[in-house]
């Protein structure tokens, strides 16, 4: 086992209090283990606001500004939870200075159609209908849904996919998510909403159909 | 009386655990007697422990010990 392995292991070991205590004293190795801890889910949540090119630059950026306000944190959150909060904040930064705008308008939209199926008498036209598979591993086993869903997934709206990632993956609460996405409890909501409609609409369609109904096709993006 | 359009708002909130007892009753009595809401609900339910359970959803992988190198040099250059 190489030394930084066995330094990471035994930094791995600590409470989150001391590895903060550890960065606060410029640590190498504590820096090493939260890069290596935390970053990927920084990066994934900048690509969702800023976009693949430049979420690198816009981590590095993070980093520094985690690293000079860490005195300040005052532990009503986990770190990691505090860490995504800055990401999406320097994201945001970063699209104002662009003048772009993350439009919550755009990102609430329901693209799956599942709330315009009814009738006059609020039932269901069509009627949802009957899935051949009863499990997540026997839907995943037909390769051609799984890429679907992946394809489906890249293009759902930006904070609809950060949101379900967080939610679904990473199992953040909807309080941590307003916090993480400075978004409104109501509105993350209809955020985690939307995307779960549009990957369930994904399904059944796939399931009446064999046919994948993203934009794109799977593999083509 | 509730209709299957208000089960498709609400079913996200029922399957997270939060809906209130009365509205819960009001929604299993419209399951009773509607079949499509039924399986409208267990599908979505199948979909969310598809979410979680499989791997469609991703984060990228750990970074690299160069990427690391670079972060962590970024870190000490910086004025903390």
């Amino acid at each position: 086992m190489s030394e930084a392995q066995t330094v990471a292991d035994s930094i791995s070991e600590l409470s989150e209090q001391q590895l903060i205590e550890l960065l606060l004293r410029q640590d190498e190795p504590a820096y090493r283990y939260a890069v290596r801890t935390y970053h990927s889910s920084m990066i994934y949540l900048a690509r969702r606001i800023v976009g693949e090119k430049i979420a690198d630059e816009v981590v590095q950026e993070a980093w520094v500004s985690v690293m000079r306000a860490l005195p300040k944190f005052q532990g009503r959150s986990k770190l990691k939870t505090w860490i995504l909060t800055i990401v999406s904040n320097e994201a945001k930064n970063r699209l104002r200075k662009e003048n772009r705008q993350v439009s919550l308008d755009a990102m609430t939209e329901d693209t799956s159609g599942l709330l315009n199926r009814f009738d006059d008498t609020e039932h269901w036209a069509p009627a949802v209908s009957e899935w051949d598979n009863e499990s997540p591993d026997a839907l995943l086993s037909q390769q051609q849904l799984s890429s679907c869903l992946e394809q489906a997934i890249t293009e759902l709206p930006d904070l609809q996919g950060a949101t379900l990632n967080l939610k679904e993956k990473q199992g953040y609460s909807l309080k941590e998510i307003c916090n993480i996405l400075d978004v409104s409890e109501s509105n993350v909501r209809v955020l985690l909403h939307r995307a779960r409609n549009k990957i369930f609409s994904v399904i059944e369609h796939f399931q009446s159909t064999g046919e994948c109904c993203t934009q794109t096709a799977p593999g083509m993006s | 009386m509730i209709s299957c359009k208000d089960i498709a708002q609400e079913a996200h909130d029922l399957l997270d655990g939060e809906v209130g007892f009365i509205r819960r009753v009001q929604i299993r009595y419209h399951l009773l007697i509607c079949k499509y809401c039924r399986r409208y609900l267990r599908q979505l339910s199948l979909t969310l422990r598809t979410l979680r359970e499989g791997e469609v959803l991703q984060i990228p992988d750990e970074p690299s010990e160069a990427e690391i190198d670079e972060i962590v040099a970024k870190i000490k250059q910086a004025e903390l």
